[in-house]
């Protein structure tokens, strides 16, 4: 047969050819489809001209692009996953988000990034543990807010369009020449507490301790430390612990032990002009002032009365053992009142739980003549583009930017899935207000009247924004809880920090 | 006639002509595509490795990496994690073989022995092995949670555990690694020895029986002699692979509680993809391959020495 028309070692020897070249071709153009501008980035005028017709539809000008955005397992992106068609619907673009733990999504992010390559489009961006590393890597959005040949928000994008000073936090670092990400979602720690047995228990604890037990906006942690010893006896059955921390080793446990710190005094590593903007180069640290001190030993008492585990406990380690009664209070993110409040899941259900401020700094602990606040502190997932892209290519990803931090969009994936809004509009929009109270069909909204006055000054703590922060949360988690387990006292932990973070800043 | 000739000329032949022809034997040039992808993917980022480690890798996008010599090395031991990781890594390392050895090799000896049922025992003691280590991590993960888990459970039942914690302990969290990493991959072990159990010459052990050689003798002057090799093969496979593992770490404890389980391979990973300072982790690598094949030579080495090698 091949005789015929063409031997068989032609017909391979054309087959190899032809495979060669295809998978070059596909080598070369990668994965992604690459855009082709209809309104076109530099003249609009004249891409008009090459395709008359649609200038009307800001959405479509990149139809037939692909996009991948790299997320963290967030609410948010589980929602935008699944309205994945109706945003090719309206753009013609593909967009797949592919999602995982925050560590991965950094490591992937990272080696994309810094590499000059372009395998991830968008990528979320956590403002410490990934944009104080990758900021200079990310495109900047300016370049595109206020672009009339791309398609743009209503509302528009300025700093009082979303919660206190979030666009900052996520979106400038170290200056404020470049603004490399919009606020996306964002989990705030507030308190969660068991009301019922609170209740219930009230007459018992005020016989053994002098004072209601309540929870308020006034508690402070030696309050706290109270209810813990209460609950850890043999008063109440129904709980294991009184409270449970989350101090895994890496962010979990910087955020958790910060917030400690800063509701005394105010008390942070490092002093920022702006410690909404950070800085590259912070300086020497605070570490080993009196206040630092005093502070690990308060550390140290409230974890010797907390779950034992607490050491291992992430935000998500710390869910379970709150829905499973073993401990009746703790500090986590708003966005797990979803499964708290579900009663399939927990058993802190059906109104036993109420939510509060993070509780604070009890003056008598404060030794450096600052303010006791209720230390705040969140974790802002920022949407992100790769700068390693061609500007087209930035462009059909800032539509998706804009689509999936609309409000619209936001306020549909808290009705759904229960995320994390970031902006103002969504937050005191009447359904949410009205969502903030009992009985809800929004339980994530049940968290926003705390989050909302905790993420404001005075009692707010957003940093330290500093390009050195995972090292840092890193060498901070590990010192203070050696401290916390005993094997360190708490002046030997301030001084080895203090060395540490010094030296790791050249100082 | 040619045809023939070609037909009755051996492979040998052929080769030898190949090579006189184009230089190199036919299988030669087979090879090579193979050797090209092997050294693209291998000697190449190796030779990277050891060119970043000089260098202080550029953070920001446009910067010039700056040569600093040896001082990556250097820093390496002023570095109080990596120098506590070396401790923690022999303690993980040294446990867990030890006992993955001791275990394998004694269901080895149960499974040569079984007359029945072998083969599907066999097949179930390899289970944990074909699980992922990620999903191991997690199983164990679970498995230790002081809310749900029932070794948690367990532990606390039995009074080892009292009012604690098994992953957020500084004692028992690597404890939980290494029963986890023990778990998955003893029947490794278990496998490759009884695979050489085997091997072991039935004439020798027959010719031991008719000396009047007990079970124990026969196992110390028959069996153990001449499963040196392959001993010696499942530890250095099994080391080489410990020496580098961080996946359970990962999921399980993240390095934690306090540095109790940053082992020195998990710190390289925290310092090359987390907090991106790929010379240092660059010269971590260096040194941490470096000291593997060192003590993979010296242990053969020894056992050369001992004169139980064959």
């Amino acid at each position: 047969m091949f005789n015929e028309k063409m031997s068989r070692r032609r017909f391979l020897s054309h087959a190899g050819k032809a495979a060669l070249g295809g998978g070059l071709l596909y080598a070369v153009g990668g994965t992604v489809i690459k855009p082709r501008s209809v309104l076109g980035s530099k003249d609009k005028k004249e891409a008009e001209k090459k395709m008359p017709g649609v200038e009307g539809d800001l959405w479509k000008q990149y139809a037939g692009t692909k996009l991948i955005f790299m997320s963290e397992n967030t609410p948010p992106s589980y929602a935008i996953k699944e309205r994945a068609n109706e945003f090719k619907e309206l753009t013609g673009m593909e967009i797949e988000i592919r999602q995982d733990v925050l560590s991965t999504v950094q490591e992937k992010v990272g080696i994309d990034l810094k590499g000059g390559t372009g395998g991830y489009q968008l990528n979320y961006a956590q403002d410490k543990p990934m944009t104080t590393m990758f900021a200079d890597y990310q495109a900047d959005l300016f370049k595109f807010i206020g672009d009339d040949t791309l398609p743009q928000e209503p509302e528009g994008y300025d700093v009082d369009k979303w919660g206190y000073r979030w666009l900052d936090v996520t979106g400038f670092f170290y200056n404020k020449d470049r603004l490399v990400a919009f606020p996306y979602d964002n989990a705030i720690a507030i308190m969660f507490y068991r009301q019922d047995l609170f209740e219930k228990y009230a007459g018992k604890f005020e016989a053994k301790f002098g004072y209601p037990l309540e929870y308020t906006d006034d508690t402070t942690w030696k309050q706290v430390l109270d209810f813990m010893k209460f609950f850890n006896g043999k008063d109440v059955p129904e709980i294991e612990y009184g409270f449970g921390f989350q101090g895994l080793e890496g962010w979990a446990g910087q955020l958790d032990f910060q917030r400690v710190f800063f509701a005394h005094g105010q008390w942070e590593e490092w002093s920022f002009d702006d410690p909404f903007i950070g800085a590259r180069d912070p300086g020497p640290c605070h570490w080993g002032d009196d206040q630092s001190i005093k502070n690990l030993y308060t550390l140290r008492e409230l974890y010797k009365y907390a779950h034992p585990e607490s050491l291992s406990w992430n935000w998500a380690g710390v869910n379970t053992a709150y829905q499973t009664s073993k401990v009746a209070m703790c500090v986590n993110y708003g966005e797990f009142a979803a499964t708290v409040e579900d009663p399939e899941q927990s058993q802190a259900a059906g109104g036993r739980t109420a939510y509060g401020l993070d509780p604070k700094g009890e003056p008598s602990w404060i030794v450096n003549g600052g303010q006791a606040v209720n230390g705040t502190n969140y974790g802002i997932g920022g949407i992100a583009i790769n700068g390693n892209l061609s500007e087209d290519m930035q462009r059909a990803a800032y539509i998706f930017a804009v689509y999936a931090t609309s409000a619209e969009i936001q306020k549909s994936v808290l009705k759904g899935l229960g995320g994390t809004p970031t902006r103002m509009s969504v937050l005191t929009d009447p359904e949410v207000v009205k969502a903030m109270k009992r009985p809800t069909t929004m339980p994530n909204a049940l968290t926003y009247p705390p989050s909302l006055v905790g993420v404001e000054p005075p009692h707010v703590v957003p940093g330290p924004k500093i390009p050195k922060w995972n090292e840092y949360s890193v060498l901070q988690c590990v010192e203070c809880s050696k401290c916390v387990a005993g094997k360190q006292s708490p002046e030997q932990t301030a001084s080895i920090l203090k060395k540490r973070l010094d030296q790791m800043h050249g100082v | 006639m040619a045809n023939s000739e070609v037909l009755e000329t051996s492979g040998r032949q052929l080769s030898v002509l190949h090579k006189k022809r184009y230089g190199l034997s036919f299988y030669g040039w087979m090879v090579i595509p193979a050797v090209i992808l092997l050294l693209a993917i291998t000697v190449y980022p190796f030779f990277w490795m050891i060119v970043m480690s000089v260098f202080k890798v550029a953070v920001r996008p446009g910067a010039k990496n700056e040569f600093v010599g040896f001082r990556n090395y250097i820093q390496l031991f002023q570095d109080h994690l990596w120098v506590k990781g070396w401790s923690i890594q022999a303690k993980y390392v040294g446990i867990s073989l030890t006992i993955e050895f001791l275990l394998g090799f004694t269901i080895a000896l149960l499974l040569n022995n079984i007359r029945r049922g072998a083969n599907t025992l066999t097949t179930v003691f390899l289970f944990p092995m074909m699980v992922a280590p990620v999903a191991v991590g997690f199983l164990y993960l679970y498995i230790f949670n002081a809310s749900f888990g029932w070794y948690f459970w367990f532990l606390r039942t039995i009074g080892i555990l009292k009012k604690g914690s098994i992953l957020g302990d500084l004692q028992w969290a690597l404890a939980g690694i290494i029963i986890a990493d023990i778990w998955e991959w003893t029947p490794f072990m278990a496998l490759v020895l009884l695979a050489g159990l085997k091997k072991v010459p039935l004439d020798q052990m027959e010719a031991a029986k008719v000396d009047g050689a007990g079970p124990v003798r026969r196992f110390i002057d028959v069996t153990f002699p001449n499963m040196v090799p392959v001993i010696v093969i499942a530890v250095l496979i099994r080391f080489m692979d410990i020496m580098r593992y961080i996946d359970k770490i990962f999921v399980m404890t993240t390095g934690g509680p306090a540095g109790a389980t940053k082992t020195v391979a998990f710190y390289l990973f925290d310092v090359a993809f987390h907090f991106f300072e790929l010379g240092r982790g660059a010269a971590m690598g260096f040194v941490l391959m470096l000291l593997t094949i060192g003590l993979a030579i010296a242990f053969v080495n020894l056992l050369k020495r001992k004169g139980v090698q064959r």
